[in-house]
């Protein structure tokens, strides 16, 4: 019986985790014409987090959200997000996390 | 002249029954309190998000690591057969979804460009998995 429970233990040890997981969206871009406005598209280039440039104006990661804000009045409606070169998955995945708190209504990621 | 006898002192038996407690104690709060990975490779570190919301059961899982190796099901691919396994799961179900696991200080670049191969081969519900940050 204890030896039982002993293993039970050891599994859930090794096996469990305390950390909170999360699954975040991403969409790529698809091959086609564009579809829409080309005005209602902002593009976000991504060099690393204190370098982001919407629209080709540079912003700190701070201000992304409501420079998109901006843009979402004067009637952005979706956005592409190109990292360059050097960028990592954390700056990305902070990125667009920021891009989901903001009225878009899509973000498509491109190389 | 009398001998005494023997004496033999029995021991007595050990109780276990406060150590099983314990131990049933522990493996409830293990049961109650943690919930298992969703993936079993330790060499990644996964990015991180400000908030969680449950990643849901089921998904395929792709492990991509720092630097650049694949991983389905705990065996190395590499991107060729990645992508057949893309279109395999397309086929299957092209509804259910692609979980891909990314190292953080993975190159994004690289990893957008699994996520179109993924979406290019009919998969059409690609999700990264990150953790909420401590």
């Amino acid at each position: 019986m204890i030896d039982v429970v002993f293993l039970l233990l050891i599994f859930f040890m090794l096996a469990s985790t305390f950390l909170k997981f999360s699954a975040l969206p991403v969409s790529g871009a698809r091959g086609g014409g564009v579809s829409g406005n080309l005005s209602e598209i902002a593009l976000i280039q991504l060099r690393g987090l204190d370098d982001i440039r919407v629209n080709n104006v540079g912003v700190r990661l701070d201000g992304l959200q409501d420079r998109i804000a901006a843009l979402v009045e004067k009637g952005v409606t979706r956005a592409v997000l190109q990292p360059a070169e050097g960028a990592k998955v954390q700056d990305l995945v902070k990125a667009l996390e920021i891009t989901r708190k903001t009225a878009l209504k899509s973000v498509v990621v491109v190389r | 002249m009398r001998l005494r006898a023997a004496q033999i002192k029995k021991q007595p038996a050990e109780n276990m029954i406060p150590l099983i407690n314990i131990v049933f104690l522990i493996l409830i709060f293990f049961l109650v309190a943690s919930a298992l990975r969703p993936f079993g490779d330790r060499e990644v570190r996964l990015a991180e998000m400000t908030e969680a919301q449950a990643p849901g059961a089921g998904n395929r899982m792709a492990v991509l690591r720092q630097d650049g190796s694949i991983y389905v099901g705990g065996i190395r691919i590499g991107e060729s057969e990645l992508q057949s396994q893309f279109a395999s799961w397309a086929r299957q179900d092209g509804n259910r979804g692609v979980t891909l696991v990314a190292d953080r200080d993975m190159d994004a670049a690289a990893l957008i460009s699994i996520v179109t191969q993924a979406n290019a081969a009919g998969v059409r519900d690609v999700k990264l998995l990150t953790r909420k940050a401590r």
